[in-house]
């Protein structure tokens, strides 16, 4: 039997399930440029979805809280886990209950993040509150931490943070490791101190893992959907609505079909120069 | 050891406790409160042990997220064990017998990745309404499983070209037919590779809420995390009600993440590209 027809073969059955997301990728780039009157009766309306959802005020501002939270995750990305994986690193004790605690935040649920973390904003519920008066903080008590647009993104960065970071110490710590001692040592032995080990031989190996942390944490930022959901469903107003998010508004909830598929695709476009440099990061190695 | 690095070395250790018990003190605090009566929190005792134990959250917790619960299990067993199943048939294909169509078929796995999911709802919307699939459990397996397929087939695949292929022309030799050699030598090679993949795929499928709140349109197949946010919509402010649910939502995956940890964090490195 020819080789391909084996590969072919064993690829079948998986090929056969997976055509489905195909099927509906293009699925959505056509209905994007369709109208529904009904669920069932369409027509096709070329780039008029387009035009509208370019128009719409709710879409750029979307958009732009969207920028928002993805800026806040490549900022978070290079210093959190980073700091986790250089301390995991050097302690020699603890650092496996270390590597747990951090990565725990990744069994729950976004939903189930967003609703404790909610808990812990909530203003007279909240730990917050107590915690301020016994550290002596007496100006964090009593805000309204998911009642107004700017500590609401503040907010859910936190929750987003604490659910994402554990994954990517992870993987900043098997680059840490890799590094050979000698080459730590030998530079050592000719009279670098610590700061330039950091500089001229850590971060080179970094490198590596930045290409990949930065841009799976870009793709995963454009579908922040789950905690916005759980805390605080877009609000106050539309401060915290993501284009995720709008778009489910606008195809479930107002059943505008082919406005919601041309915000969907509009997502795919805005993620699409991150998700490249994904795969193409995961190639070089 | 000279004075300067005895400090460091203590700040670097205060440093990790600072951060550990920042990180672990929501879930602590939530199993803390969820056994609390309301009256406690409304005080503001969070810290404190509760003063009665209020198993009565968990009671009612219980009661109305069961359908759920068992909706779950239902939809995260079969699709991760699928997903993780049909990749290891991909990866055989692509990475162990490397034929033209390899990279080809790799490649177009590898393209999944980039379309978000969000995207792909509304149109998966109308073809399981077409397919009168809506509101079944085979509505969100099947999702699972192609949207789950791009990362597993990557990582297996990864492993897939690392199995020597001595070991598998010897088989060969011997007369094991090439179903055989993936049934016989690949599979308990990847043994390894393929529990983490497993562990992976059942908590994302567990906590996911895309699939569940698009194709369930009720108690019938609506996952855990749906009958989490009705949950909230019922008992608002209710927060230690709230508390007993998410605990109930998390330990599974909890479990499963600490029963399988080991594999876990070898598998973190592997998902990010390294062999």
């Amino acid at each position: 039997m020819l080789k391909a027809k084996r590969t072919l073969a064993f690829s079948f059955l998986p090929l056969v399930f997976y055509s489905i997301v195909f099927i509906t990728a293009f699925g959505a780039f056509y209905l994007s440029l369709t109208e529904w009157k009904t669920l069932d009766k369409f027509e096709f309306v070329g780039l008029e979805n387009f035009e509208w959802a370019v128009g719409y005020k709710r879409t750029i501002n979307s958009f732009l809280v969207t920028l928002i939270f993805v800026a806040i995750t490549i900022l978070a990305l290079f210093t959190v886990p980073l700091l986790q994986a250089l301390i995991l690193n050097q302690a020699s004790i603890g650092a496996d209950i270390g590597k747990t605690i951090f990565v725990l935040p990744q069994v729950v649920s976004g939903v189930a993040t967003g609703l404790i973390w909610a808990w812990i904003f909530s203003p007279t519920f909240g730990p917050i509150d107590s915690l301020a008066e016994a550290l002596g903080l007496p100006f964090l008590k009593e805000i309204a931490w998911l009642g107004e647009p700017h500590f609401a993104i503040m907010s859910i960065s936190f929750a987003w943070i604490w659910l994402i970071t554990g994954f990517n110490t992870m993987i900043y710590l098997a680059r840490l490791r890799s590094i050979p001692r000698d080459v730590i040592e030998a530079a050592q032995l000719d009279g670098a101190n610590s700061f330039q080990v950091f500089r001229y031989i850590t971060i080179p190996y970094l490198r590596i893992a930045f290409a990949i942390v930065l841009p799976l944490g870009i793709i995963n930022a454009f579908r922040l959907f789950d905690q916005i959901v759980a805390m605080t469903w877009g609000g106050p107003g539309h401060s915290t609505e993501v284009l995720a998010l709008l778009m489910y508004k606008v195809a479930f909830i107002r059943f505008e079909l082919g406005h919601g598929s041309a915000i969907g695709v509009l997502l795919f476009f805005a993620s699409l120069g991150a998700a490249i440099a994904y795969i193409w990061s995961l190639l070089r190695r | 050891m000279k004075p300067k690095e005895l400090l460091i070395r203590a700040g670097i250790y205060f440093l990790l406790i600072l951060l550990a018990t920042f990180w672990i003190f929501p879930m602590i605090a939530v199993v803390f409160i969820s056994f609390k009566p309301l009256r406690e929190i409304q005080l503001g005792y969070v810290w404190t042990l509760p003063k009665k134990v209020e198993w009565q959250n968990y009671i009612n917790a219980w009661n109305r997220l069961e359908p759920y619960f068992i909706n779950n299990v239902v939809i995260t067993v079969p699709s991760a064990i699928a997903s993780v199943l049909f990749a290891t048939l991909a990866a055989y294909g692509i990475g162990t017998i490397r034929s033209r169509l390899s990279s080809p078929i790799f490649y177009l796995f590898l393209a999944g990745i980039a379309i978000p999911f969000h995207m792909c709802l509304i149109p998966l919307f109308q073809l399981m309404r077409f397919l009168g699939l809506l509101d079944t459990y085979y509505a969100q397996i099947i999702s699972h499983i192609a949207f789950g397929l791009p990362v597993c087939v990557f990582v297996l695949r990864n492993f897939a070209l690392t199995v020597e292929r001595d070991l598998l022309d010897a088989a060969k030799v011997d007369g094991c037919s090439e179903f055989g050699v993936y049934r016989f030598i690949f599979l308990p090679l990847a043994r390894p590779v393929v529990i983490t993949m497993l562990s992976f795929q059942f908590m994302w499928i567990w906590n996911t809420l895309l699939w569940g709140l698009v194709l369930a349109t009720s108690t019938k197949t609506q996952p855990l995390t749906i009958g989490l946010l009705a949950f909230h919509g019922e008992f608002i402010q209710r927060w230690n009600l709230m508390a007993a649910a998410a605990v109930i939502s998390f330990i599974v995956p909890m479990l499963v993440f600490l029963l399988t940890q080991r594999y876990l964090f070898k598998g973190f490195a592997g998902m990010a590209g390294f062999r």
